[in-house]
């Protein structure tokens, strides 16, 4: 299923719902995709703050599928290159008083998901994230040598 | 539009308590942040956040409660959060945001940790 978006913040609430439809829809938990929501919510953020750079008369792309287990998110776009993992930073200790505003987006969104890749193809931004169905893949079946 | 989260809010005691429905997200915290800042606004104000309507919060959100906490903290206020659901409590640990405003369970225990008096304790 792909779906086109206009590189807007009101868009984000829009790419959650469909993601949230077709993740259920696959067998994925109400508490994962609720997870995986979230994930695609700040990785759609993050492109319209900072490959777009809050240009709203842009467009990005979702491909959702199910690959082998997985419900997987592709989110596509012709914006400046920016690798959302790479900005990962752990998160602050302390109270408010001790942490700046901002900068947990992008650490919520790979944590939220089983799998994160981000790859440039091209003049695009490229980046695939999964939820995986049955169990998390570093979990062993009971018995497993 | 469909997005908007629409917060009620209510007096208990001397606790003010939003309670947000739905997604708390780039495009509906404005509002929720506009009723909750004010309200911290007061010296010594005690505000409640009840979350057991909330589907989900993002990062925006959690920046709104962040500066709510700064704000509380500046004007000696009490700041607190309630009834997370299994993501939102997930989204808290993972930002260790238990550690930016206090998490309670439900909101009898909330309102029974932050203004003793108003819930007759």
């Amino acid at each position: 299923m792909i779906l086109t978006l206009a590189s807007s913040p009101s868009t984000v609430g829009q790419a959650v719902e469909a993601v949230r439809r077709f993740a259920l829809g696959s067998g994925l938990d109400e508490a994962k995709t609720a997870a995986l929501g979230v994930a695609v919510d700040e990785a759609v953020t993050n492109v319209v703050r900072h490959a777009y750079r809050g240009d709203a008369g842009r467009v990005l792309t979702l491909a959702l599928s199910v690959a082998g287990d997985a419900v997987q998110v592709e989110i596509l776009d012709h914006g400046h290159p920016f690798d959302p993992l790479a900005e990962v930073t752990a998160p602050p200790d302390g109270g408010a008083e001790d942490r700046e505003v901002g900068g947990l987006g992008l650490l919520l969104m790979r944590e939220l998901v089983d799998e994160a890749r981000y790859i440039r193809d091209g003049d695009r931004n490229k980046l695939m994230l999964r939820a995986f169905v049955r169990h998390s893949p570093a979990r062993r079946e009971p018995g497993a040598a | 539009m469909g997005g908007m989260v629409a917060t009620s809010e209510q007096k208990v005691g001397n606790a003010s308590v939003l309670s947000p429905t739905g997604r708390v997200d780039v495009e509906t915290t404005p509002p929720l942040q506009e009723r909750l800042l004010p309200l911290l606004g007061t010296s010594g104000a005690v505000v409640v956040i009840d979350f057991s309507g909330v589907t989900y919060i993002s990062s925006s959100g959690l920046r709104a409660l962040m500066l709510g906490a700064k704000e509380a903290k500046a004007k000696g206020g009490k700041l607190a959060v309630c009834a997370l659901n299994e993501t939102v409590a997930e989204i808290f640990r993972i930002s260790r945001f238990n550690q930016v405003v206090p998490v309670y369970p439900d909101l009898r225990g909330a309102l029974t940790a932050l203004d003793p008096a108003g819930v007759g304790v």
